[in-house]
């Protein structure tokens, strides 16, 4: 790993206040909601049901991605989505193996998602109180849960951050489209009345049951530990995906050329 | 001295190998020697130096810097880099800007504040780092902040792609005195610049390239020796200029003379040694031409750069191919040079021909 790059992505290039501002808008973001939703509710059941559904979309939700991206990519300090072939060319002019960027990058992203939802899954959890909501939040299972899917979660932002620029975004946009495509119709029993509209389906379903757990690199860490029979499956779906999403980083970055200037 | 950096066959393609833009470049680089690559846009310049700081892969052909590869670490530890188009962290201050850089480059910690202040002096940037950000620096100001960015970890290899782009002229002065300092420090230099006069001023070797390929490699100092250039001047009446452009022009073809210009009374021309001049001379004379002078001149990079037909490369189009070669009679090609310039060129006719 290299300090430079994991003390810069992780606060050193956060010179403004509005960046802070911004990362406090993040944390306190889930907590308003719940309070705007469960403040009209007369029923108390009713109340907690909702914040608990809440609280669950939040630790799982697409959160994860926009928080790694404010530590993985410099976008939000640029105040624009920045092209990195620049900064890099001059970057790996220094001597830091691309390997060591990725790690860095990858590190500095899973503990700034951390840093940003822990204290945002326990302002929401304060907040509950004066609604007579006392359930307990933020037990053991789910801290391990918000480590496990920050890990995660950074190590797929870090794979798209190494993807020339533009790149990244569609590959993810594809993966989501596949798999949302294939979710969709695999709820469907009506194939459809001739062969190709029997492969598509057949396709669709096989991909997103194939890139599914890529595009969302989450563990429920709670169902996980508490069944009946421990299920190594999600464990070695997780472990695999956070390895394969660094070394296809690398490789990207390994291959890709800098071009800092055209003649 | 020692052979610092070897490219040999250096090939680099782009587009599944329809464009070369480097296409078998061979050169050395002595250590502690300062190394000028010129040549028009699109030569493939920076395309070399891509290579050649590893940011870059070459297709085919060996690179060794100190005898290792441009990946190696200690070959990047060594290095500093002022790139064309400064695109660093804008939202930085100077200092942070520089004290990242400083850590990136492995220097201890408890040098930091002294390195980043010599910098910032060896640039002579006087303001203060901690309340300017980047993006609110000129490109002038910019230009000297990724000087000191090259600077700040000790390099002893130096590539420099354009350095007094955007720079005023007290910006040159002090490249150039930079440049002093690094030949005073042993520092190899790779310099990629378009400011001819200021590459001859400072460089010991320079290389010509041109579509991708060295054209011509030597020391600045044997630039004058390899082909002399000659100024002649004659009396010349109105009626008379164009039968003497036309046998002036006749004479550089029998003698393998190039011409560089030609006017109504003077011409300059390249010639291969003194004899080659003076059989030239005679020439001239038994033509009829009242010559009363010829002066040699030294030839200068910028000859070179028009010699070897790169201003047809330039925007206006105009076109100096084959110049290099034997004058053709049949056609009348006057072209002028002024400031010594790629932008001031042009060509014109006279005498009803065409180039």
């Amino acid at each position: 790993m290299n300090r430079a790059i994991f003390q810069y992505s992780l606060f050193s290039k956060f010179t403004s206040y509005i960046d802070w501002v911004v990362l406090l808008a993040i944390i306190v973001s889930p907590t308003l909601m719940m309070c705007l939703v469960v403040y009209n509710i007369e029923n108390h059941e009713y109340k907690v049901t909702v914040a608990k559904t809440l609280f669950s979309n939040f630790s799982n939700s697409w959160l994860w991605m926009l928080i790694a991206y404010v530590f993985v990519s410099d976008a939000l300090v640029a105040r624009r989505p920045v092209g990195d072939a620049a900064p890099l060319c001059l970057l790996f002019t220094r001597p830091i193996p691309r390997i060591n960027y990725v790690i860095s990058k990858w590190l500095a992203g899973a503990i700034g998602i951390f840093a940003v939802m822990v204290p945002s899954a326990y302002l929401f959890q304060i907040a509950c109180l004066p609604f007579d909501i006392t359930t307990n939040f933020m037990d053991s299972y789910m801290f391990a849960e918000l480590a496990a899917n920050a890990v995660s979660y950074s190590a797929l932002m870090v794979f798209l951050h190494c993807l020339p620029p533009g790149i990244g975004a569609l590959t993810y946009a594809t993966m989501i489209g596949i798999t949302n495509t294939g979710n969709t119709l695999a709820s469907f029993n009506d194939k459809g009345d001739n062969w190709f509209t029997h492969a598509m389906h057949d396709l669709f379903v096989f991909l997103s049951f194939w890139l599914g757990d890529f595009t969302y690199p989450t563990i429920d860490v709670y169902t996980m530990l508490t069944s009946v029979t421990f299920d190594w499956h999600p464990v070695v779906v997780y472990v695999s995906n956070i390895i394969l999403y660094l070394v296809l980083g690398t490789l990207c970055m390994v291959h890709r050329e800098f071009f800092y200037a055209t003649d | 001295m020692e052979q610092f950096i070897s490219v040999e066959n250096l090939v680099k393609t782009y587009r599944l190998g329809k464009v070369k833009a480097v296409n078998g470049a061979s050169f050395h680089v002595n250590q502690g020697e300062i190394f000028g690559l010129i040549g028009p846009n699109g030569a493939g310049k920076t395309t070399i130096m891509g290579c050649l700081l590893a940011l870059v892969k070459a297709t085919s052909g060996t690179v060794t810097i100190d005898g290792k590869s441009p990946l190696d670490l200690d070959v990047k530890r060594m290095t500093g880099f002022l790139p064309e188009r400064p695109s660093y962290n804008r939202w930085m201050t100077i200092h942070q800007f520089l004290s990242y850089h400083h850590m990136l480059a492995e220097q201890p910690s408890t040098q930091r504040e002294g390195d980043i202040k010599r910098v910032l002096s060896m640039v002579e940037l006087d303001i203060d780092p901690k309340s300017r950000r980047v993006k609110e620096l000129s490109r002038g100001m910019l230009q000297r902040v990724g000087l000191a960015q090259a600077f700040i970890g000790r390099p002893t290899l130096c590539f420099f792609d354009e350095p007094t782009s955007g720079m005023d002229p007290l910006g040159f002065i002090l490249m150039r005195k930079l440049l002093k300092n690094c030949k005073d420090d042993g520092i190899t230099v790779i310099l990629n610049s378009h400011h001819l006069q200021e590459v001859e001023k400072v460089c010991d070797q320079v290389a010509f390239i041109r579509q991708g390929r060295i054209e011509y490699q030597d020391r600045v100092d044997r630039l004058s020796e390899e082909k002399s250039i000659i100024l002649m001047r004659w009396n010349c009446n109105d009626d008379a200029i164009a039968s003497n452009t036309t046998m002036i022009q006749a004479a550089a073809g029998r003698h393998s003379a190039t011409i560089i210009e030609v006017n109504d009374n003077n011409a300059r021309f390249t010639v291969a040694d003194k004899n080659a001049a003076a059989e030239l001379l005679c020439d001239v004379v038994a033509s009829g031409i009242k010559v009363y002078e010829m002066i040699f001149e030294k030839r200068e990079l910028v000859d070179l750069f028009l010699s070897s037909g790169s201003v047809e490369d330039t925007p206006s189009g105009a076109s100096l191919v084959g110049i290099e070669q034997p004058v053709d009679t049949s056609h009348s090609p006057t072209i002028k040079s002024s400031g010594g310039s790629q932008e001031e060129t042009h060509t014109e006719s006279s005498g009803g021909a065409s180039s």
